[in-house]
């Protein structure tokens, strides 16, 4: 009587196998000398698909080549696609590493697999230094880019095209910033909050665009509400309704509470004066003016709107409105 | 954010979680034999720690692999694998000495671990741990990951305190003005949670453990005297913000249905629609001048159903922010 084998052996063994051979293996050869598949044809074509692409899930790609013979078709694994290559890490680097896998803490994270992958020494029980949430997409984002393939994703209702040029995290959450080819965004630089693309991304061909020299990501993050023709990342609601939507300066002056944040997103040029106290005065251009109206009220007491007049009386006007 | 840190402290493996594909046994497995091959045995408790994964389970798979290896499977062509109650010693798995790549998500947690560390301030950013990354990206491609963490200035002064268990004074600023106060506080642990950082420390004016939120943290001076640690409460350690503590309640807010991607983060319950059209949004508060300027962004259109106290957040506030106006303007 056959002893049943598991799934998990079942794999083992193909790999071991495909691993081994020199030459493409037909399905029947594989079928006949792996232990674990079916004898009947149709349902070893069914199992070996399956953990083909269990496989290839796991980053573990089969080549299919073409062979002489009935089949025509024949199965193996590539060394240099199982394999990973040397990175000539030294012992101090090793244990760099090491240490930044364990002292950061990546919720869900595979990085302690991946350490004993890259031969680093057992990890220490360290409480974090830092944790950063992971997204299902960060890692096939980041391979995508890594491949420069043009990748597919699902953002506010509608399908995006983008070349992925950088990932960054900044103030709690992961952005994306690249280029979005769909036809809606015409080519245009855009950021995206990694936390609301709606499905898995779908990365296509490798190498299908070049990014810029010396890209930065932090440069190009578009984050503010009253970004005009800003990302979708931050949608802020209208504020006054009476006011036109159109570009200006303004001047504000932000206490200690929030001159961080406020900095973060007017960028570092709006500074003009830093008070002792921690307060900051700032100068910026602001696209969309009921979006910076609602910002600023969301700050509470803690902005204060100088320059322009028209927007100042905005905000006290939507005060006194809210204060009766 | 999407996901709260978990309380366990618990990274990695399957421990605690539900059972994996295969998939991604496979990928562990294959991981195991590659050390393994490496090391030649090990004592199966540091196996199971190394991956993340229960001892039972990591027996069960290495007796399972024992009976794998090349066709004919006669014995010289099984991997050689001896496993009993604490080692495992292994022979011959000569194809898997050397690792298999990195998958997208591996890469990822390597890449953005070391960026993370490499944020924080006073880590050498020319040492070995660069060194290190530059050679992933030689071999795997540029990562093109930035990682900002906020450097505050009191930083390395409050992650000293803490190793040397110093008590220290703090003048923090609360979430309105006039809310400043001193206190001294046994520092604990300083954490970077999503961006940010807080000095976790029980708090001798509130007599109870607090997270601070270090950019409100005006000033630090040491006391110049040290403190009996104090074991953390387990289920803070690994929490996202417990400073609100029990005195968090949920507030009923009604809003224009348009409005509910601001609020996506903060809702802490089921959502309904109001017989107006409006959405009636359960929000977790901690603290009503909070509430009162989400209120205030969110318009004229959004308002407190529940409970009582917090139905007039926003006119609070709006009082507030217009006194500094008439103070400053007429």
């Amino acid at each position: 009587m056959a002893v049943r084998t598991s799934r998990l052996e079942r794999i083992t063994n193909l790999v071991l196998a495909l691993l081994d051979t020199s030459r493409p293996l037909s399905l029947r050869e594989i079928g006949r000398a792996v232990a674990g598949y079916p004898s009947e044809p149709g349902a070893l074509r069914q199992a070996f698909e399956r953990d083909k692409r269990t496989l290839r899930e796991g980053g573990i790609p089969i080549a299919v080549e073409r062979i002489d013979g009935e089949e025509q078709v024949g199965y193996r694994i590539l060394p240099e696609d199982y394999y990973l290559p040397d990175l000539g890490l030294d012992p101090s680097e090793e244990e760099a590493l090491a240490f930044a896998v364990a002292a950061v803490r990546i919720d869900g994270g595979v990085g302690r697999d991946a350490l004993a992958k890259l031969g680093s020494p057992g990890l220490a029980a360290l409480p974090p230094v830092a944790v950063l949430p992971s997204l299902p997409a960060l890692g096939p984002l980041q391979e995508a880019m890594r491949q420069r393939a043009l990748v597919a994703f699902d953002y506010h209702g509608r399908t995006r095209d983008v070349e992925c040029y950088g990932l960054l995290f900044r103030s709690g959450a992961w952005y994306l910033v690249g280029r979005d080819r769909s036809a809606s965004a015409g080519g245009s630089m855009r950021t995206f909050r990694v936390d609301r693309i709606e499905d898995a991304p779908r990365a296509g061909e490798p190498g299908s665009y070049v990014p810029p020299a010396d890209f930065d990501a932090a440069a190009e993050l578009r984050l503010a509400p009253w970004d005009h023709g800003r990302s979708d990342a931050a949608r802020a609601p209208a504020g006054d309704a009476g006011l036109r939507t159109s570009a200006c300066e303004v001047v504000v002056d932000v206490d200690v509470r929030e001159a961080r944040g406020a900095l973060a997103l007017a960028g570092a040029g709006a500074l003009e004066r830093r008070a002792p106290d921690g307060s900051v005065r700032l100068r910026f251009r602001v696209g969309d003016e009921d979006a910076f109206v609602a910002w600023v009220l969301g700050c509470g007491d803690a902005v204060e709107v100088l320059e322009p007049a028209s927007l100042r009386a905005a905000v006290v006007r939507a005060l006194e409105a809210a204060a009766r | 954010m999407t996901r709260a840190a978990t309380a366990d402290g618990g990274d990695g493996g399957d421990v605690g979680r539900g059972p994996l594909h295969a998939g991604e046994r496979l990928r562990r497995l294959l991981a195991v034999l590659a050390h393994l091959a490496r090391v030649g045995e090990a004592p199966i408790a540091e196996l199971a720690t190394r991956f993340g994964v229960d001892e039972r389970t990591l027996v069960g798979e290495l007796e399972l692999a024992a009976c794998c290896g090349l066709p004919p499977y006669t014995p010289d062509q099984l991997l050689e694998l001896v496993v009993d109650d604490e080692r495992v010693v292994a022979h011959g798995l000569d194809a898997l000495r050397r690792p298999p790549r990195l998958t997208p998500d591996e890469g990822f947690a390597v890449a953005a671990a070391a960026r993370a560390m490499l944020a924080l301030p006073g880590v050498d950013s020319s040492g070995p741990l660069a060194s290190a990354l530059a050679k992933l990206e030689a071999v795997l491609g540029e990562d093109r990951l930035q990682v900002e963490l906020e450097a505050p200035e009191h930083l390395a002064a409050l992650r000293t305190a803490a190793e040397r268990i110093e008590l220290v004074e703090i003048d923090y600023l609360g979430a309105k003005r006039g809310d400043e106060t001193t206190r001294v506080v046994e520092p604990h642990a300083v954490v970077a949670l999503e961006g940010r950082f807080y000095l976790d420390a029980y708090c001798r004016l509130a007599r109870g453990w607090r997270r601070f939120q270090l950019h409100r943290i005006a000033a630090v001076r040491l006391v110049g005297d040290h403190f009996d640690r104090r074991a953390m409460p387990a289920e803070l350690a690994g929490a996202r913000a417990f400073a609100g503590g029990p005195s968090a309640r949920v507030a009923l807010v009604a809003l224009p249905a348009g409005h509910r991607p601001l609020v996506d983060h903060l809702v802490a319950g089921p959502v309904e629609r109001g017989p107006d059209g409006r959405l009636v949004v359960p929000i977790r508060v901690g603290d009503a001048h909070w509430l009162g300027r989400l209120l205030l962004r969110l318009g004229a259109d959004a308002e407190v159903l529940h409970p009582p106290e917090l139905v007039h957040a926003a006119r609070e506030v709006a009082g507030r922010a217009l006194r500094r106006y008439r103070v400053a303007g007429d």
